[in-house]
């Protein structure tokens, strides 16, 4: 139990009363950027941490915690409340969230997002502390052909967030592949669809996608809709905040499998935050005793995505913390935050900085148990935005949304694309196409095409590479038996019962 | 001076910074050019925040607001190679109120791959000083059986094109220094890009990818730890951290030299008594302890000459990657 011990040591040190309120400030702005559309993690450390080289080491990693954490997740209370994802993480959870706002459960919808990001952020950080060295070796098992697979595998996925029609889910999917496609070909540095504009040469940023398709889209439809029929949408409230037995009964295992996906692909350097709420989605549905109530607000659809999200924040500390790579954006600032304290990251890290890397895998779990004291009582005071008339909400959204989109990027051109994708927005809610697949596939394009090609080029041009290896293969086989077995399944019980 | 050629900087800086300083509010003089710097100075970073290089920056800027009484403010504009950042560059005036970090990809490789950028780096902008050179390095995965320089070559003419390299992306400077190497050496390599240096890292690790070509700072501690193997030295003379490892220049190849380096750049027609006065401070800021202890981190090698000095290592690096980018046949990434 040398793990153990060291964790305690941690704990000793990040439990100090300043170290806490670090920790508490660092949860509060963490929610905060994540409530607010187009502003993620990364910008606000970056923009922190010249201010933080004043205080000590172990204080301004307790802070990042809490806002890393606290801005995984922040992003879910708009994608409930007002279906405007604050991240592109926090898609999948407008699915069902939202609708279960809209049935007057956003505080079961809340406090089920909030419990089991606590739950799955405590999954993930034990994992990051005991299982370190066994996540490592398999993430560094997964190659361009792995990639690839798993792409392959989250294709087949997208089935469950393609809505009421599958055409037209299809239809937006293909939209959002396409768009995937626009940038610089990543293998021979070809620009595609450009136009000459070299702000498109690095791709379209997908939270500029997403916040303009859900937060500027929605917006744009309700005026649409207060102007065609006169009445609004004014959402009720009704009954409890707090969730019932059978709420607790449908949550628990959905955070479990939410963190079992989260945390592994997060920890793999290519995995990131999106595709495991996407499994995680696709698995509840499929799982679920009440699959009905899927597209209509299941509370399942909400807990397995969001636990999923906040497992994968865990997993992105991996790769950083034992290898010294970071995955993401957020995790290169806070390997610059290192280096800034003259830490040398690297394989070495745990060996020589024993000590540092324990706090701050101890305030990971103080910054979970913080963000929970602070957000279930918070939870009756965000339901209260709904009662905000929606011009003004809404009007304040495009504001907010427009501030952050052009604060991520300093880029102008940036918010003429954020609002090109809210009238696509409008006009898809408009004519009932769902966005979901569209950043999906806006996410899945360019990871895909790049991992088969890198995989094509390291095999030779083998495109046996994809079912020898071991892993790959398996990955897919899945996806063929989940693509090909449901059907055959329904046609079987189908013959049963006649 | 045109009356309102300072307020989109007033405006953009304002949403980044409103919680950090009351910056913003500093009056916009008409007549900024009679005692420089007279308001705040915005440094176009063309990289995401969080890099090394915006990290340096922000260190110099640190040091240099603390000197010269203004406050330097970080601008990351980052994505397109770079291209952005030197096209809002071209829409500033030239009164060194607004300059710009330049680098081996905006100064000698961009004008190459990018010919409508509208903008001439040669004619447009003018060079204030080189800040620092990032020594690259040429490492191997452990298992590869070849323990130099001379040893890889002859292992990988055995294998034309069965080798791959991996690179932080087209026209990247580990792209770049890994052309440069085969280019002089006749190797046949095959490259295989990855969205920056850490999942490209990733896969040379796991010894899916033989080789890598990158900067110091990423490397050295898994040539440490033995799980990469350093062949060779981009830089003329062995460095510090690995003085065991010899030079490329060692093996024969006279003049071969593959550095990252980055600099400060302004608009073409900035007052020479700005450029030098900048120059100035500029060098000073880096004696600063710092600003040393940052760069030796990274085993940076600082710079700090004059303008006509950085014009010249300029010039000899057009030069050396323009050989590189036509018989390597670089695109943009």
């Amino acid at each position: 139990m040398e793990a153990f011990d060291a964790l305690m040591g941690g704990f000793a040190i990040a439990l100090q009363p300043t170290t806490l309120l670090w920790g508490f400030v660092g949860c509060f702005i963490g929610t905060l950027v994540g409530v607010l559309p187009g502003i993620g993690p990364a910008l606000t450390i970056a923009l922190l941490l010249p201010l933080t080289y004043h205080v000590p080491a172990t204080s301004m990693f307790v802070m990042f915690a809490g806002i890393y954490y606290g801005a995984a997740y922040g992003g879910s209370t708009t994608s409930i409340l007002l279906n405007t994802p604050g991240e592109s993480a926090a898609v999948v959870t407008a699915l069902e969230g939202n609708k279960m706002a809209r049935n007057g459960r956003a505080g079961q919808a809340l406090a089920t997002a909030a419990i089991g990001s606590f739950v799955a952020g405590t999954i993930g950080t034990l994992a990051l502390t005991f299982f370190a060295p066994l996540v490592v070796d398999a993430a560094l098992a997964f190659g361009p052909a792995e990639y690839f697979s798993l792409m392959v595998l989250s294709l087949v996925a997208v089935s469950a967030v393609l809505g009421n029609s599958m055409l037209r889910g299809l239809v937006a999917l293909g939209l959002g592949l396409l768009l995937g496609m626009v940038g610089i070909d990543l293998q021979t540095g070809q620009p595609r669809f450009t136009f000459g504009r070299p702000e498109l040469l690095d791709g379209i940023e997908v939270t500029v996608a997403a916040v303009g398709l859900f937060a500027v889209g929605e917006a744009l439809y309700l005026a649409w809709q207060g102007r065609e029929t006169k009445t609004g949408e004014v959402m009720k409230l009704s009954g409890s905040l707090w969730m019932s037995k059978q709420d607790w009964a449908r949550s628990w295992k959905a955070w479990l499998r939410g963190a079992f996906f989260g945390f592994p692909i997060g920890a793999m350097p290519a995995g990131g935050a999106e595709l495991p709420t996407l499994l995680s989605y696709y698995t509840e549905k499929k799982l679920s005793k009440h699959p009905e109530e899927f597209g209509h607000g299941a509370i399942e659809g909400v807990a397995g995505p969001e636990a999923a999200n906040n497992a994968a924040a865990a997993g992105v500390l991996m790769p950083l913390l034992t290898l010294g790579i970071p995955t993401s954006a957020t995790a290169a600032i806070m390997l610059s935050a290192f280096e800034g304290y003259g830490i040398q990251t690297g394989p070495q890290l745990l060996s020589q900085q024993g000590g540092l890397v324990w706090t701050l895998i101890a305030s990971l779990y103080i910054g979970n148990v913080i963000l929970l004291i602070l957000n279930l009582p918070l939870v009756s005071l965000w339901v209260k935005l709904l009662k905000i008339p929606p011009p003004w909400l809404y009007a304040g959204i495009i504001v907010i949304s427009t501030a952050g989109v052009y604060g991520a990027g300093n880029s102008v051109f940036n918010v003429g694309l954020l609002f090109v994708f809210g009238l696509l927005g409008y006009l898809m809610r408009r004519f009932d196409f769902p966005a979901a697949p569209l950043i999906v596939g806006l996410i899945l394009a360019p990871m895909a095409e790049q991992s088969m090609r890198q995989a094509l080029t390291i095999s030779q041009g083998e495109w046996s590479t994809f079912f020898t290896r071991p892993l790959s293969g398996s990955l897919m086989a899945v996806a063929a038996l989940l693509l090909i077995v449901p059907p055959l399944w329904k046609q079987w019980r189908h013959l049963q019962a006649r | 001076m045109s009356h309102n050629d300072h307020q989109p900087m007033l405006r953009r800086d304002y949403l980044k910074w409103m919680g950090a300083a009351g910056l913003a509010a500093t009056g916009v003089s008409a007549h900024a050019q009679s005692a420089w710097p007279s308001k705040p100075i915005r440094w176009i970073v063309p990289f995401a925040p969080g890099g090394t290089s915006s990290i340096v920056a922000r260190t110099m800027a640190t040091e240099l607001t603390k000197q010269m009484g203004v406050s330097i403010i970080i601008d990351n504009k980052g994505g397109g190679g770079g291209v952005p950042a030197m096209q809002e560059m071209m829409r500033t005036p030239a009164d060194g109120y607004t300059i710009v970090m330049s680098h081996i990809g905006l100064m000698a490789v961009n004008p190459l791959i990018y010919p409508d950028s509208g903008y001439d780096v040669n004619k447009d902008f003018v060079p204030v000083t080189l800040l620092s050179r990032v020594p690259s390095l040429f490492v191997v995965h452990k298992d590869v059986p070849v323990t130099d320089l001379k040893s890889l070559i002859a292992y990988a003419k055995a294998r034309p094109g069965q080798l791959n390299y991996a690179s932080a992306g087209n026209a990247s400077a580990g792209h770049l220094a890994m052309e440069a190497l085969k280019l002089a050496s006749g190797m046949f390599i095959t490259h295989i890009p990855y969205r920056g240096t850490g999942p490209a890292l990733n896969d040379v690790l796991a010894g899916r990818i033989q080789l890598l070509s990158a900067g110091t700072p990423a490397l050295l501690p898994h040539i440490k730890s033995g799980a990469l193997r350093c062949l060779a030295t981009g830089t003329t003379e062995r460095i510090s951290v690995l003085p065991d490892v010899p030079t490329v220049n060692e093996f024969g190849f006279k003049d071969f030299e593959t550095v990252q380096w980055y600099g400060i750049t302004a608009r073409a027609g900035t007052p020479p008594e700005i450029i030098l006065k900048l120059q100035q401070e500029c060098a000073k800021a880096l004696k600063m302890p710092d600003v040393i202890a940052k760069n030796a981190a990274e085993s940076a090698i600082p710079g700090g000459g004059t303008s006509s000095e950085y014009a010249a290592f300029i010039a000899k690096e057009q030069a050396r990657w323009k050989e590189v980018v036509i018989k390597g046949q670089i695109k943009p990434g």
